[in-house]
């Protein structure tokens, strides 16, 4: 078992990154993008269980990312579908994976150039975070969709506990990390009375 | 945090003594010698293309490279400033007039290359024969693992019309040879490398003067200028940590009010403990959350019955307290939780 890590990186420290490919296909229409991030996993949903997109970043021509866009926010009948795939470095690949159901996508871009346009796309299920670690799961707990006094030193030992109870899982990602943390509550109300009587959580420092 | 291109695995540079046991299989060119285009896809930092063109008697100014990292064809630049240069660029971003060089030193990416592979490889250098006059010259390079791929031996042979294998050499860990080959006059045909090997009518290959280029133009990025460009994008935030809102620091002391304001928007969390007491944590929250004004039912002109509910949303504040046993207690109404 792991726990998330702080990942605090100097200023100009490099990071290396690769451009896979996304391959949108939707009403009988397929493009390609590059990929630059992206997250899926599989949750419940109409047709069962099967991969969704959780979170992709991608570059493109302005056509191609307005698709993009519009595949994300889509609620017809024509199920868009996608494929991901990672670059000769780092070999990654999901096919035939579809949108969230029932949730729909943050969507922001940034132009690049007058014809590469920067998207992400970023499911608004709560509990999804695109970012695997410590800083990103105090800010879910410290949300007002949680009313359990938590304290920051708590996060660890609470990060392990979600994963050892599978309430934290990671999602299958290419450049980033990304987690999905399913947590009602009143499970948190339980599992942190559980883990301050059982000592596992201190109040004194 | 600046992101950079992945590092590649090794770049394979074409040895000086594979080329000048090609071009003793080249004859004299026919035609002015002025009109000779070499053509080099892969150019890496020129020092093959250079050669070549030296030992054929190609002017500088008829050197058409391409190059897909910046460094190299920044060096490819520096070495010969005549030469026509594309980089950083790759050969399916660029577009170049067809059927219009002499001869073209096709070495592309090895197969443990980023971008590389035999599928790849075939590709890069089947695209970059379409550049050769018919009957032009081309010099493939490749690592044995594809020359022992038949889908990519048979790519190369479908658009050569004879073909000679020249002795291998190492480069690393890897065995890679050189095969000189002259493009098909006729439209291409069915072939495989073993039909064309060795079956040069005469002793030499012939050199035939190039065509005009009207075209030698990049279009799109490179990966590497994609990955410069995404340096600038604020949304690569979007798959980092993301940042933690610090609590302000209080210019002055709270008052009573002060401490129910900052309560309720979170500000107070935290561990509190009074002298001689236990440690308990405390945590405030506020929400909306909607509530039912007043429902009405009448009926319209047209004798349907209409309910119409008036909501309106206030605000909720939760205080909650974790004792040192592990009991919850919610302030807003007064009991417990656990």
């Amino acid at each position: 078992m792991t726990s998330p890590a702080e990942t605090p990186r100097p200023d100009g420290q490099e990071k290396p990154i690769g451009l896979g490919l996304l391959r949108c296909n939707y009403n009988g229409k397929v493009w390609d993008l590059k990929l630059v991030a992206g997250s899926v996993h599989q949750v419940d949903g109409f047709g069962g269980r099967r991969q969704r997109i959780m979170f992709v970043s991608a570059v493109g021509t302005s056509k191609a990312t307005e698709g993009l866009a519009a595949m994300l926010r889509s609620r017809g009948d024509h199920e868009p579908s996608f494929q991901l795939v990672g670059d000769s470095m780092v070999p990654w690949k999901h096919e035939g994976v579809l949108r969230d159901p029932g949730f729909s996508y943050e969507v922001e871009t940034f132009r690049l150039s007058k014809d590469l346009v920067h998207i992400v796309g970023t499911t608004t299920r709560k509990g999804f975070m695109a970012s695997f670690s410590n800083r990103a799961i105090w800010n879910c707990l410290s949300s007002d969709a949680f009313t359990t006094p938590v304290l920051r030193t708590w996060v660890q030992p609470l990060a392990a506990e979600f994963m050892e109870r599978k309430i934290l899982v990671k999602c299958a990602s290419y450049q980033c990390q990304g987690c999905f943390l399913d947590l009602r509550p009143a499970m948190l109300d339980r599992i942190v009375c559980d883990m301050v009587k059982a000592k596992k959580l201190m109040l004194r420092e | 945090m600046k992101f950079v291109p992945r590092r590649k695995t090794g770049y394979h540079a074409t040895p000086l003594s594979a080329i000048a046991e090609a071009v003793d299989l080249i004859g004299e060119p026919e035609g002015d010698a002025s009109s000779l285009s070499l053509f080099d896809p892969f150019a890496g930092d020129g020092a093959a293309v250079l050669h070549l063109s030296r030992l054929l008697g190609v002017k500088p100014d008829r050197i058409y490279a391409v190059e897909a990292s910046g460094e190299r064809a920044e060096a490819l630049r520096r070495l010969i400033p005549a030469a026509n240069v594309l980089g950083p660029a790759t050969l399916e971003k660029c577009s170049i007039t067809k059927q219009t060089m002499s001869i073209a030193l096709i070495h592309p990416p090895h197969a443990d290359e980023h971008g590389g592979g035999p599928g790849r490889q075939a590709e890069y250098a089947h695209e970059a024969l379409q550049h050769l006059v018919p009957g032009g010259i081309a010099l493939v390079v490749a690592d044995a693992r594809c020359w022992k791929e038949p889908a990519f031996c048979n790519r190369i042979a479908n658009a050569l019309e004879w073909a000679t294998m020249l002795p291998p050499w190492r480069d690393g860990e890897s065995t890679v040879s050189m095969l000189i080959g002259q493009r098909r006059r006729r439209s291409e045909s069915y072939a495989n490398l073993p039909q064309i090997l060795n079956k040069l009518p005469g002793s030499k290959y012939t050199l035939l003067p190039g065509r005009a280029v009207t075209h030698f133009v990049k279009y799109g990025h490179s990966d590497d200028e994609i990955i410069d460009l995404l340096n600038r994008s604020p949304l690569m935030k979007a798959a980092e940590p993301p940042e933690v809102k610090l609590a302000p620091e209080p210019p002055m002391e709270l008052g009573r009010g002060h401490v129910a304001l900052l309560l309720a928007s979170g500000f107070l969390n935290g561990v509190i403990q009074k002298d001689g007491e236990p440690p308990h944590v405390v945590r405030g929250t506020a929400r909306k959350a909607e509530s039912l004004v007043s429902r009405e039912d009448s009926s319209n002109d047209n004798g349907d019955r209409v309910r119409t509910s008036v909501y309106t949303e206030k605000i909720e504040l939760h205080v909650r307290i974790l004792t040192e046993r592990g009991t919850l207690h919610d302030l807003s109404s007064g009991d417990s939780a656990a």
